[in-house]
């Protein structure tokens, strides 16, 4: 059955718990991960994900090395943590002064060599990525970004990570309940509509990933327009 | 320039052979027609005919008037290209770098400031892909692309045959690669970092794929540096020229003045790149 359910998945678009279903704030809170549990083909609308046992355990164990609660915590953690990275400003900085970008860059990121190849494999990355979004409409200008950076991509995996999680008995109900709201408050600091989210989201994957992000962005479309899915008619997160 | 016998001379056995071939030709056909004919035509016809074939053919003595006129042809070459030669002085249009250099990039390489989007061009030449480079890119697609990096900027240097350039635009090397109708086909940009740690060596006359070349016009081909970089832990060659590629217009074919001069220019603006490139990255002087 398993799978059939693979092939049948990504034909189904906008899955939702019509048993369990979330509404008000915290149906608010879970749509943080939306954009990876519609990638995952999960529900969008409960912390139920829908998924299988065997599937959920294939992505945290395999894809996020996760296997029990200390990691789960430890990684869910970080997720949030990336987004308070003071050093991803002086790159977009750098990226934004083409002309100055070696002085920006050698004088305000930090002096070890693995941390700062890192910051510079990030300058290099958004100098592939960022025409490329502006190719496929996904933003019109740099500045776009700057607001929103990658929060979208962090705290939307680690929304949808932690119902994962929480169906693995990693995490309490409370847990994720508490997790969710931390996500949500956070997220509204950078993004401040959900077509924001989405695009952070589609901007975090393809720094991960590179190339090829129409999935992505006809997913973030759904999100956005499909008359089933909880966000059609949300504008502001 | 330098007094050198004339390029063109090395064609005269060439024209030659095919104006022979071609008079013995027309030979065979005039024959042939005479044959077919002689079936349907009177004795006393013939007889005139008999008389004429005694005479001299006039076709073998197109090879002779040809040869001829392309010796004296060569001749007033070859005078006009060394009274051009002579009356250019490298040294003196050296001063004209900056100007010929903006002449260049808003008429013959008006595509490359184009490509560059109004980005800063500090120096400009033409540049090749290795056939080493080529085949070790080959070997990684072959091996499943294993260094991820190169493989990136390594499948987009494919093509070794067709036109390449380099810009030196403030901190970074753009390398511009074109299809075979001259196109775009490929830009890679080597950032600061890269350069900073990459390797220049003297490359010598560029040949072609298969290293044959005349003698003559050897003065023509360009010298090449070596630049390596570092892509991750794996070594990427690419050539520098010291001039850009110079293809005569076939509307200058016989105004040797101007190809020379253009070659000049050329030339001028090509050979200052890797000094300008060495004096902003010094780690790229060569001993």
């Amino acid at each position: 059955m398993e799978f059939f359910s693979k092939f049948i998945s990504p034909f189904k678009s906008i899955r939702l718990n019509e048993k369990n279903a979330l509404t008000g704030y915290l149906l608010d809170h879970i749509l943080v991960g939306t954009m990876y549990a519609e990638q995952q083909s999960a529900y969008l609308n409960s912390y139920e994900t829908g998924l299988s046992k065997a599937n959920i355990s294939k992505l945290v164990k395999t894809y996020w090395e996760i296997s029990n609660q200390d990691e789960a915590i430890e990684i869910l953690q970080r997720l949030h943590d990336r987004n308070q990275d003071e050093n991803l400003n002086i790159v977009y900085r750098a990226f934004e002064n083409q002309e100055n970008y070696v002085e920006i860059l050698k004088s305000n990121l930090p002096d070890e060599e693995d941390a700062f190849v890192y910051y510079l494999n990030l300058f290099r990355k958004l100098k592939n990525v960022v025409p490329e979004l502006k190719e496929l409409n996904v933003i019109t200008d740099f500045f776009q970004l700057k607001k929103i950076k990658d929060t979208g991509w962090n705290y939307g995996r680690g929304a949808f990570l932690a119902r994962c999680c929480y169906e693995l008995g990693y995490l309490s109900q409370n847990e994720l309940i508490e997790y969710l709201a931390k996500s949500h408050t956070e997220l509204k600091k950078y993004c401040s509509t959900w077509k924001e989210y989405t695009t952070s989201y589609i901007f975090g994957r393809a720094i991960w990933g590179g190339s090829n992000n129409n999935g992505m962005i006809q997913i973030a479309n759904d999100l956005l327009n499909n008359n089933n899915s909880p966000l059609r008619n949300k504008t502001y997160i | 320039m330098q007094g050198k016998p004339s390029a063109t001379w090395f064609l005269l056995p060439i024209w030659w052979e095919d104006y022979f071939i071609v008079a013995n030709r027309a030979h065979s056909l005039w024959n042939f027609f005479k044959r077919q004919t002689k079936k349907g035509k009177s004795k006393k016809y013939l007889n005139t005919k008999k008389l004429k074939q005694k005479r001299m053919n006039p076709f073998f003595l197109i090879p002779i008037v040809v040869v001829i006129a392309g010796v004296v042809f060569m001749i007033i070459m070859n005078k006009k290209l060394k009274t051009a030669k002579a009356e250019i002085n490298l040294d003196s249009e050296r001063t004209k770098y900056e100007q010929y250099k903006q002449e260049l990039l808003t008429q013959d390489f008006s595509k490359v400031k184009q490509w560059m989007k109004g980005g800063n061009i500090d120096a400009i030449t033409s540049a090749s892909v290795p056939q080493t480079t080529s085949n070790k890119i080959q070997e990684l697609v072959t091996d499943g692309l294993k260094n991820v990096a190169l493989s990136t900027i390594g499948v987009k240097l494919k093509r070794i045959e067709t036109d390449c350039f380099w810009v030196l635009s403030r901190n970074d090397l753009h390398f511009f690669s074109t299809d075979t109708v001259g196109n775009l086909d490929e830009h890679i940009v080597f950032d600061n970092f890269r350069i900073e740690e990459a390797k220049l060596q003297y490359g010598g006359i560029l040949k072609s794929q298969l290293g044959v070349y005349s003698k003559s016009s050897e003065e023509y081909l360009p010298i090449t540096h070596i630049i390596t970089f570092n892509i991750d832990g794996s070594p990427l060659s690419l050539e520098i020229h010291d001039r850009l590629n110079y293809t005569v217009d076939p509307t200058d074919m016989l105004n040797m003045k101007k190809q020379l001069e253009t070659r000049a220019k050329y030339q001028i603006v090509g050979e200052k790149f890797v000094s300008i490139l060495q004096n902003k990255f010094p780690n790229l002087k060569t001993a």
